[in-house]
């Protein structure tokens, strides 16, 4: 019998900042103000996420090796080279695609109770 | 201020526990860095007070998380958690850096507010019917008239704050007469004056001249309309002038708001409230773990 851990489904579900900031990694590697700003962008400016959520969430997801630190650094011509960039690791995007299925088949549950309407 | 608020940020970092704050504390002085330059740039002070209302809890939650996943990651160490989780110094711990947090914080705002000040015309009023009876409403009547299209239309059309406040406020649109009436009632304040017929008519503005003009705006727009009444009416004309404008407002010399000392105590009492409620669920949550720890001990 699989561990329930070790399978993304174990993972869920996950709690919206954790979400977010892997569905921001799921378009590549970001430090963290980048996540930030694509957080704030993909949700209309609702959820801001501040220093202290981001890094908190960015440890427990190394910790969960759900993302990992990249190695490579910007050109300093281009960008701060301190800035640390994030990347997801496999199990990160297994992870997030199961968690964006089971919004998806939420979404569908809604529709089909009418609560939403169904796309053009 | 950009740079006082980075300080600031910097020094809150300490709420953190050490190895968090030596992984993660430059990438987030760095994102706060990054956030308050956005902040400036788009709205300037109250940009980065709105930043500063979103990163404070962020800050008092998760501090209070990571320092109670720091103390169970030490859980292998039974001396060190002995001497770490003594409820008395979590309690003062957490104390102080709430109590700090709170006090800094209320500078902060008290520095990032905006001046008001405040200018007082004093009227005296006579009841245009002297023969009638004693009327107990009177001066609260006379409250609402003064509020009233009739006479606030008035201070607008003289003022021409229908295209100042545009100017000032709405990036030079004029204001409909409406728009700006909404407006100067919630500048206004009138107050009757001890147990006289006098009444104190104050208004607030980020102008000292222009919070005195618009003062004296409103009583002699408030004379005339009584004044138009009575002749409307066509009363016996009385013997003193139904309104007298007895003390002309001056522009304030000191700002009425931000009140620095006062803000900065109720910032000090609410650290103090704050602290000690953060800090006695704290010491309950300590109690909790280490009772849990006792009964694993024993039960082992």
């Amino acid at each position: 019998m699989a561990n329930s851990k070790t399978e993304p489904e174990g993972r869920l579900p996950l709690t919206p900042a954790v979400f977010h900031v892997l569905l921001a990694l799921a378009g590549g590697e970001r430090h963290g103000y980048a996540i930030m700003q694509e957080v704030a962008e993909s949700t209309g400016g609702q959820i801001k996420l501040g220093p202290g959520t981001l890094y908190g969430t960015v440890k427990r997801l190394l910790a969960a090796q759900l993302i990992e630190e990249s190695d490579e650094r910007p050109d300093p011509h281009l960008d701060d080279d301190r800035r640390r960039y994030y990347r997801l690791t496999g199990v990160g995007e297994k992870v997030v695609r199961a968690e964006a299925q089971r919004y998806a088949d939420i979404v569908k549950l809604a529709r089909g109770k009418k609560l939403i309407p169904k796309p053009a | 201020m950009l740079a006082a608020s980075r300080t600031v940020y910097g020094w809150l970092l300490q709420a953190y526990p050490p190895t968090h704050r030596a992984e993660y504390g430059p990438a987030m002085a760095q994102l706060f860095r990054d956030q308050s330059d956005d902040a400036w740039t788009e709205s300037g002070g109250w940009g980065l007070l709105k930043l500063w209302l979103r990163v404070v809890p962020d800050l008092i939650k998760t501090s209070i998380v990571e320092r109670f996943a720091a103390l169970s990651e030490r859980k292998s160490m039974p001396d060190k958690i002995a001497s770490l989780v003594q409820p008395r110094t979590v309690f003062l711990r957490i104390f102080m850096a709430v109590f700090l947090l709170s006090v800094t914080l209320s500078v902060i705002i008290t520095n990032i507010l905006p001046e008001t000040y405040a200018s007082t015309a004093t009227v005296r009023l006579e009841n245009d019917q002297p023969s009638k009876n004693y009327d107990p409403y009177f001066i609260q009547t006379q409250f609402e008239v003064i509020q009233s299209p009739s006479v606030l239309n008035r201070v607008i059309d003289r003022l021409k704050l229908n295209v100042q406040w545009g100017k000032k406020y709405f990036a030079g649109e004029t204001l409909k007469s409406t728009e700006t009436m909404e407006i100067l009632k919630g500048r206004l304040s009138l107050r009757p004056i001890g147990n006289s017929a006098l009444v104190g008519i104050t208004c607030y503005s980020d102008d000292r001249v222009e919070a005195a003009s618009i003062a004296n705006g409103i009583a002699t727009a408030y004379r005339d309309y009584r004044e138009e009444s009575r002749i409307e009416s066509g009363s016996a004309m009385p013997q003193r002038a139904l309104v007298q404008i007895t003390d002309r407002a001056e522009p304030g010399i000191k700002p009425v708001r931000p009140n620095k000392t006062t803000d900065v105590v109720m910032g000090a009492i609410w650290g103090i409230v704050l602290a000690s409620v953060i800090g006695g669920v704290s010491v309950l949550v300590v109690l909790g773990l280490r009772k849990r720890r006792t009964s694993k001990m024993t039960a082992g």
